[in-house]
């Protein structure tokens, strides 16, 4: 009985740890004015291109409704979404990525730094797979609500400067049978917690940050964290009917500061907390040291997110 | 064929209708225009009061009667004869229901409960019981108890016969329990079980020419209609003291109560049955389609309307139209979070609402634009422009549609690549002949809603094509919801309707002709107010009108089997209730009422 316990709250504690860090990194923007697409088809169902570019709110806030590692796509070695997050096209054996080749984007886009999506593999025998569902129950129960705010609008389908705030964000949301955050809600902005700056630019509907160091709101257990995020981007396809707004963000992770916030959490038992710091160092991919080993490790996570209100 | 003869549209005010007067709105239905001088007023015959009859209570005013008098915090069962819903209104249905078999089996089973939770709680008993029994049978104390708690949940003072079989049933019960209060039981249970109680007398007694209410009638009708709930002490007080009789000493009860927070509860009962807000316990929504709507969302609707209404009329004794036009509202996070509004309060629980406005990019205005409605009158899977339609006609403008005919195919064409929208879908109905003539007069109106979803969620997009919200209200044209709106704040038959729509809350009929002269007078003065609900409302109760019923014979009742007084206490008892059409008072009734 107590090894299964413990073999359950093992794997639970690896999950919350994926989940917090998932949730914890989630930015986004959108405009919108409340209104949705289609009844007749889901709510937040993909937007329809052929619409005309309205007149748009110039803030707009939303929340991460669901967040989950991006994964190599089914079926498709080294292709899986990210940034560049280097600049370069890495190839393997390449010695300034430790030997770590880049990926290729869905969309043929090469160069994609995000090492994370192969060890994912591992990490999901390692927790059962159970680590989206632990990432979706997070931001469910309302202990890692992220919102982004992106204000400065002139343009809503291309715009060269617009800001975005990424901040910590608390409240009972209210969820839907899709089980995910409603739209529209509004939470109470944790005031407790630093905001994240960044700036940004709209093309084509899709809003892309600049490089920039986030620091990550995470949740674990009952331990709050803030990681960051370096040479973090948030790119998000901004729904023209305010639906849902799908996007991805990217950034390098730093072993040795993950490793820090790993050893302060008493829940995770500690042969489960070398199994994941093993698994990093082994993919990590970015800022090599003289040493010849590389101290951060690249990834993405695929967010949804929806209209929200932010409550000073 | 009928309805293609009833339903034609026509482009223009047609004069025929025109000359058919106020009334012929709610008979011809959709062939009626509602424009300004499409309702030329017509001469008037005298006011015929509506007959006697026995009104039964609600469900709620049976809830708030017991609650009022015997303790806010009994739990009241729910599983009660449902309420009757008559040309549209509980309150007409109450005026014509009796009570089914398995309906007095539950409102006994509801009375014994309500005794035992009064009776048997120290707490509770403490409450109501001034006397403390000196033994197992005390009736001078079960007949204090019984007399002053008879008198306010009859609505009138007990006769002494009356009072005499609870008394015996109470003590004959002690006796056999061996407990007082257990004994008590069952008078309380005979007081809440007896049609007394469960029905509202309004027969009244012939003086001179004219049947008018009783006191204690006039009592309980002004406290039903402004309170819906019961009279209370006050009321009763200035009933028995003859104080109702006088026009200003009424005037100031009517005041009274209309100040008093239990005028929200009635008012709310009438915006309920008018607007059938109690349908929102039941709609439900296609959870792939609708992934936000929960249990909560239909009471929190309700909710909405309720607070909205209550402060236009209330509140602020404002311009009752505003409710089409008005942009605040009272939300709750739920819908805020629906109606795409900041919701002001941090940290606030999901039952707390606050005053907000809709969004000022959106149309959405008035009840009209609250999730109730638009909730309400929508599929579970889709919006419904022939449902929206039809509220508008029937419910705010009490114009009436037909039914489709029988054997018509009502589907709506799924979408296709001609037809993406549902106004594109909706054309059928103006392709088949059958269905044309109803669907131009709902559907031109319905269409003005479609930025709404079946939710009430603002949208401006439906399968990739914008949205057309625009449509016409008779030969009005608007673009959207919010100038549909302030085109219907500005149509008489808006407040005319509210004035029909209040006369069968407050009479429990529908007026007809002989009832017009009343109803003409009520809206002159409902106009000539600023259309303040509160005003039109006092006009109602101080009404002579008010206080009469139509001179008819009524039968005497017959003999019911006694149930444990004296043998000729029964027929003692039914003179209550008899008249004496030569009396000219009312003193042929009880001698102390």
């Amino acid at each position: 009985m107590k090894s299964s316990r413990s073999a359950i709250a093992r794997a639970l504690s690896g999950c919350s740890l994926f989940a917090a860090l998932a949730a914890g990194c989630g930015p986004v923007v959108g405009p919108n004015d409340g209104a949705t697409g289609d009844a007749a088809a889901p709510e937040g169902s993909a937007p329809d291109a052929r619409v005309a570019c309205p007149t748009r709110n110039s803030t707009q806030s939303f929340v991460f409704a669901r967040i989950a590692f991006v994964r190599e796509e089914m079926g498709m070695t080294d292709v899986a979404d990210g940034f560049n997050l280097d600049n370069r096209v890495s190839r393997l054996g390449d010695t300034l990525t430790c030997r770590a080749g880049d990926l290729t984007s869905p969309t043929g886009e090469t160069g994609i730094d995000n090492q994370l999506a192969r060890l994912m593999p591992t990490v999901d025998q390692m927790t059962g797979g159970a680590v989206d569902g632990a990432i979706q129950a997070a931001i469910n129960n309302g202990q890692m609500l992220v919102a982004i705010t992106v204000s400065g609008i002139e343009d809503d389908c291309n715009d060269d400067g617009v800001d975005v705030t990424l901040q910590r964000v608390e409240g009972m949301p209210f969820v839907g049978s899709d089980m995910s955050v409603d739209p529209g809600q509004t939470f109470d902005r944790m005031r407790m917690v630093p905001i994240s700056q960044l700036r940004g630019r709209i093309t084509d509907r899709t809003l892309l940050t600049d490089p920039a160091m986030l620091p990550l709101p995470v949740a674990i257990l009952d331990e709050q964290f803030t990681l960051q995020f370096y040479n973090a981007r948030i790119r998000l396809a901004l729904s023209p009917s305010g639906g849902d707004s799908p996007g991805i963000i990217g950034g390098a992770i730093s072993l040795s500061e993950f490793g820090q916030v790993l050893a302060q959490i008493e829940n995770i038992p500690e042969s489960l907390k070398m199994q994941v710091n093993g698994g990093l160092a082994l993919f990590a991919d970015l800022d090599r040291n003289a040493m010849g080993k590389c101290e951060k490790i690249s990834g993405a996570l695929r967010i949804m997110a929806r209209p929200a209100f932010v409550l000073e | 064929m009928f309805a293609l003869a009833a339903c034609s549209p026509r482009p223009m005010p047609d004069a025929s209708v025109a000359d058919a007067g106020p009334d012929a709105i709610d008979d011809v239905g959709p062939d009626a225009v509602s424009r300004p001088d499409a309702n030329p007023p017509r001469p008037t015959t005298a006011y015929v009061p509506n007959e006697p009859r026995l009104r039964r209570l609600t469900q709620r005013q049976y809830t708030n009667t017991v609650r009022d008098i015997l303790g806010e915090s009994l739990v009241v069962t729910r599983s009660l004869e449902p309420d009757v819903r008559a040309e549209g209104s509980t309150s007409i249905g109450g005026t014509n229901s009796t009570i089914s078999q398995r309906g007095t089996e539950q409102f006994q089973d509801s009375a014994y409960d309500i005794a035992q939770q009064v009776l048997r709680s120290a707490e509770r008993r403490a409450m109501v019981l001034s006397c403390t029994p000196a033994a197992v049978r005390d009736d001078a104390c079960a007949e204090s108890f019984l007399r002053a708690y008879g008198k306010r949940l009859w609505r009138r003072p007990l006769s002494d016969s009356e009072l005499a079989t609870l008394v015996t049933i109470s003590g004959r019960a002690a006796d056999a329990l061996t407990d007082f209060h257990r004994g008590l039981e069952f008078g309380l249970a005979g007081l809440l079980q007896a049609p007394e109680f469960l029905f509202r007398a309004e027969i009244g007694t012939m003086r001179g020419a004219e049947r008018r209410f009783e006191r204690f009638e006039l009592a309980s009708r002004l406290a039903y209609f402004l309170w819906n709930g019961p009279p209370d002490d006050a009321l009763l007080s200035a009933a028995e003291n003859n104080q109702l009789e006088d026009s200003a000493m009424l005037g100031a009860q009517i005041d009274r109560m209309l100040a008093s927070p239990k005028a929200r509860r009635g008012l709310e009962a009438f915006f309920t049955d008018w607007l059938r807000l109690d349908e929102l316990d039941f709609i439900s929504r296609d959870a792939t389609l609708y992934p936000a709507f929960g249990a909560d969302f239909g009471p929190s609707a309700r909710e909405e309307v309720l607070r909205t209404l209550d402060w236009i009329a209330l509140d602020r004794d404002a311009d009752f139209r505003d409710a089409l036009t008005t942009r605040e509202t009272f939300v709750n996070r739920r819908l805020a979070s629906i109606y795409g509004v900041t919701f002001p309060v941090r940290g606030a629980p999901v039952t707390q609402f606050e005053r907000v406005e809709f969004p000022a990019s959106q149309p959405r205005r008035g009840i009209l634009g609250m999730a109730a409605f638009l909730a309400l009158e929508a599929h579970p899977t889709s919006t419904s422009p022939t449902l929206r339609g039809k509220f508008v006609r029937e419910i705010l403008l009490c114009q009436t549609m037909p039914a489709p005919p029988v054997g018509v195919n009502t589907a709506v064409p799924e979408p296709s690549a001609t037809a993406r929208t549902l106004r594109d879908r909706l054309q059928v109905h103006q392709e088949v002949p059958s269905c044309r003539g109803c669907h131009l007069l709902m559907d031109n109106i319905g269409l003005g809603f479609e930025n709404f979803d079946a939710l009430g969620r603002y949208r401006t997009i439906e399968n990739g094509v914008l949205i057309d919200a625009s449509g016409t209200l008779d030969v009005l044209p608007f673009a959207n919801a919010a100038e549909l709106a302030n085109t219907l704040r500005d149509d008489p038959a808006f407040p005319r309707c509210m004035v029909n729509r209040l006369y069968r809350h407050a009479w429990g009929f529908h007026e007809e002709e002989p009832q017009r002269e009343e109803v003409e007078r009520l809206l002159t003065s409902f106009s000539t107010s600023g259309f303040k609900l509160k005003g039109l409302l006092r006009t109602i109760a101080i009404g002579e009108a008010f206080r009469r019923a139509s001179v008819i014979e009524i039968p005497p009742l017959p003999p019911l089997p006694d149930a444990g007084a004296p043998a000729d206490s029964s027929s003692d008892a039914r003179a209550d209730v008899t008249t004496d059409a030569s009396a000219g008072t009312d003193a042929t009734t009880e001698a102390d009422r």
